[in-house]
């Protein structure tokens, strides 16, 4: 088994049916191939009616699948205000957020007069207060280029391992993506495109 | 490869489902139920090469009574429920854990929901267990779940009787590495039931014996509960002891790593009978105990009463004492909170200068679950208010437990009441002997059938009156799309007997019944508002298919959904829709005073065309 020296904690947020659970299944199994040991947490259930969803997962010298706040080395959002409501969960200062731009707009919302979504600037303005390494990507474009915005998840999932000492490696990444569509090759390469569209946006963000 | 473990990265759920399928179990019987679901999900997968029978029962009681049938029949047997499901089976599950008696064993597996993610309460298996003087095991990890399941199933051959697996919502949903065993080759299931009345006939002149007999057994198991490799010792320097169990377990070790302490850790797989003599010399080795336990204070309590029977002077925390908060789930800073108190340490709190969790979400819209795009519950929810106010009326509507229960966010403010599986049918019945106003209960087509009819049958019988309507989508839907009576299909998706709702309204002599698809909205008002006019009791059955399931066949069949926008020159901003229907597809823009339809999620259902005074909703 790979042993890390200390733990390494992703807390993913998103909404539900934006693949949040697929993309921690492709980030689980990626430390499996690598021998490193993991746990996560999922909630379903009601919260998967549109509600928010959280995941998170947790490598190395850990026990339980719970992250507490101020503890997870990367934030990964897959909708931009979700990433406030998680932000507490990040590591002060050093931790990495890695955001969709991609706005849900909850119903109730609409159903309120004047309802309106907050500006992306407002949002950013409470995420900075807790880290200054935050790195807001269109991943919903990105994934309209790769012909699948289903992809906008893997997009996510290859920003972050572009993230420096990250300790998963594309390879394994791509014998998960194996895993989970079953092989099929024009999934996984779809897939395995997307990823490379979020690697390198973020390689680049990261200059 | 031979020596290679083979690895895979399962949920709790997943991992105790392996543990059912790798231990050879022959019958399985389920009602789903968050967070239970996936294990009968998952054996119904797999289930299907092995020869055995897995089924999706009615409810959680038949569920209970198949599985015991099976052990009575001297099979491996095996069943699965959410917490609030053991009430239903309560009464069966009593007198089986007096009576005994499965020559083949008899696993039930609970799963409690502390912090009530999916659940209307928090009720602790343990306590059952205690009242039931059931044997109860609690794994930490998926692979202690596999692993005990297996373990469980000899234990309980031995003892000839049934052992409660209790999981919690983070194990069931929590993954990780598990290294997987074989699942024995295909075979015929075939059990044989030998006649033992003073064993099955379970009357009051056999519960006599049976209770002492099993008072006894209890009794000699806390020995073997103290030798068992499933309550581990890890002595520490510190002079603290802390006794836990599940889940729990694993927030304790990551907060004592993390804060660098070395106290005694007692981990009890064993729930009950506990294991007292080494709990005892325990507690006489360390001055301080902390009981780290969800979600009820069970071993606290009974800890406790062990300290004082003995006279031992010893200080214990827990959840009771209020080191740990009295409810809802446990996470690593609770412990390392309870911990820090305990040890008179200083903690390195949060830095409390960042802005706290109800400032960020002040500035967020709120984001609560609700009913998907394109949802007939909405457009039946939307079909009772129009026919009720057209009469001036304002209904009680009694709700139920499903998808449906989300019919109580604004704007359909729909439901009244929600107590359990059945009882929106039940509370309408006491209603109506109760008040003048106006009733309609609302219940889904599974929670009909799995509690709904008895309380019907009651209504015809003592000449209660209201408006049932029957929201029929064909399927269990919150719980991820299980089959109903009406879908004939079995767990394994093989041709099955079929039962219809109406079969059964018009079998029990509802003669007031009517059947409409919620999408033709106004026929829909029409029929509710005859149903309100006649006075009698009557029964609307709103049929219309899961629209998630819809979308998903729809895909699979590469069929094309017609998809609806909004004519911008018709729009006038009135805000009907958003206001009245709120369907997740649309939106407002504010800006530019328009309804907007998000085709990505649209189905088709064109109920926004009706609701829209002006027509504005247009298909492409």
């Amino acid at each position: 088994m790979t042993k890390l020296d200390k733990p390494y904690q992703i807390e993913i947020a998103g909404v539900g049916g934006t693949g949040v659970l697929t993309a921690a299944m492709l980030i689980g199994n990626s430390a499996l191939v690598q021998d490193i040991f993991v746990v996560q947490s999922e909630i379903h259930g009601m919260a998967q009616r549109g509600g928010v969803v959280n995941t998170e997962i947790r490598f190395g010298p850990v026990s339980g699948p719970l992250i507490a706040d101020g503890d997870a080395d990367v934030l990964l959002s897959f909708e931009l205000g979700e990433t406030a409501r998680a932000i507490r969960k990040i590591i002060p200062k050093d931790g990495y957020v890695i955001m969709n731009s991609h706005k849900i707009i909850p119903p109730s919302l609409s159903a309120k007069k004047g309802g309106k979504y907050p500006e992306t600037e407002d949002i950013l303005a409470i995420i900075k207060k807790f880290t200054n390494n935050v790195f807001l990507i269109d991943a919903f474009k990105l994934a309209s280029e790769v012909g699948d915005t289903r992809t906008q998840n893997v997009v996510l999932v290859g920003a972050l391992f572009a993230i420096p000492n990250f300790p998963l490696t594309k390879e394994s990444l791509i014998k998960a993506l194996n895993i989970r569509f079953r092989k099929n090759e024009k999934v996984v390469a779809t897939n395995i495109e997307a990823f490379d569209k979020g690697y390198n946006t973020m390689k680049e963000l990261m200059k | 490869m031979s020596d290679k473990k083979t690895m895979m990265l399962l949920s709790g759920n997943e991992a105790i489902a392996r543990g059912v399928l790798e231990a050879g179990v022959d019958v399985a019987a389920a009602y789903p139920g968050t967070p239970s679901t996936e294990v009968m999900e998952t054996i119904a997968l797999f289930g299907k090469d092995t020869g055995m029978h897995a089924e999706w029962s009615i409810n959680e009681k038949i569920a209970f009574e198949v599985a015991l049938g099976a052990a009575w029949s001297g099979l491996r047997s095996f069943t699965v429920a959410k917490h609030v499901g053991l009430n239903v089976a309560a009464d069966p599950f009593f007198t089986a854990a007096l009576f005994g008696g499965m020559k083949g064993g008899f696993v039930m597996c609970i799963a409690d929901d502390p912090s009530f993610h999916s659940s209307q309460n928090e009720q602790d298996t343990r306590m059952y267990a205690l009242a039931a003087h059931a044997l109860c095991m609690e794994p930490s990890t998926p692979q202690e779940a596999l692993d005990m399941v297996k373990y469980a199933y000899e234990f309980s051959e031995k003892n000839e009787s049934m052992i409660i697996l209790r999981s919690t919502t983070r194990l069931s949903h929590s993954r990780g590495p598990v290294e997987i065993g074989e699942i024995p080759a295909k075979r015929e299931i075939k059990g044989e039931f030998v006649k033992n009345p003073e064993k099955f006939v379970c009357l009051p002149s056999s519960a006599r014996k049976a209770k002492p007999l099993l008072l006894q057994k209890l009794d000699e198991l806390k020995d073997y509960s103290c030798k068992s490799k499933w309550n581990v010792v890890t002595k520490g320097k510190d002079p603290l002891l802390v006794i836990t169990s599940g889940v729990s377990y694993t927030y304790v070790i990551d907060a004592i790593r993390e804060m660098d302490i070395d106290p005694t850790i007692y981990k009890i797989g064993f729930s009950n009978p506990l294991p007292e003599a080494k709990i005892i010399e325990l507690l006489k080795e360390n001055p301080k105990c902390l009981i780290a336990e969800e979600v009820e204070p069970y071993f606290e309590l009974l800890v406790k009463a062990l300290a004082a029977e003995n006279g031992i002077k010893v200080k214990i925390y827990g959840r009771k004492e209020g080191a740990i908060p009295i409810s809802n789930e446990l996470n690593p800073l609770i412990l390392k909170r309870a911990f820090a108190k305990v040890m008179g340490i200083k903690l390195a709190e949060y830095e409390e200068d960042l802005p706290s969790q109800d400032e960020i979400n002040a500035q967020l819209p709120i984001r609560p679950p609700e009913l998907c795009p394109g949802c007939p519950h909405r457009a039946t929810f939307i079909a009772i208010k129009k026919a009720a106010k057209k009469r001036q009326l304002k209904p009680i509507m009694p709700g139920d437990i499903g998808c449906y229960t989300l019919g109580f966010m604004a704007p359909l403010s729909s439901v009244d009441t929600t107590v359990s599986m059945g009882s929106s049918i039940g509370i309408a019945n006491g209603l109506a002997q109760s008040t003048d106003q106006l009733i309609i209960p609302v219940i889904g087509d599974s929670t009909f059938f799995h509690s709904g009819i008895p309380a019907l049958v009651n209504a015809i019988v003592n000449n209660a009156k209201f408006v049932l309507v029957i929201v029929d989508n064909h399927l269990t839907a919150m719980t991820g799309g299980q089959p109903t009576p009406e879908l004939g299909k079995t767990a394994f998706g093989e041709p099955a007997g079929i039962v219809t709702i109406e079969q059964v309204c018009e079998g029990i002599g509802i003669k007031n019944l009517a059947i409409v698809d919620p999408y033709d909205l106004d026929h829909t008002i029409e029929v509710i508002g005859k149903a309100i006019d006649s006075g009698e009791l009557a029964v609307v059955i709103s049929r219309r298919d899961c629209a998630l399931e819809y979308a998903r066949v729809a895909k699979r069949a590469k069929e094309k959904i017609e998809k609806y926008f909004v004519d911008e020159e018709i729009c006038i901003g009135c805000r009907t829709c958003v206001r009245t229907f709120a369907c997740p597809s649309i939106t407002f823009d504010y800006e530019k005073k328009k309804a907007h339809v998000d085709e990505s999620t649209c189905i088709g259902c064109g109920v926004c065309r009706i609701i829209c005074p002006y027509d504005a909703f247009t298909k492409r």
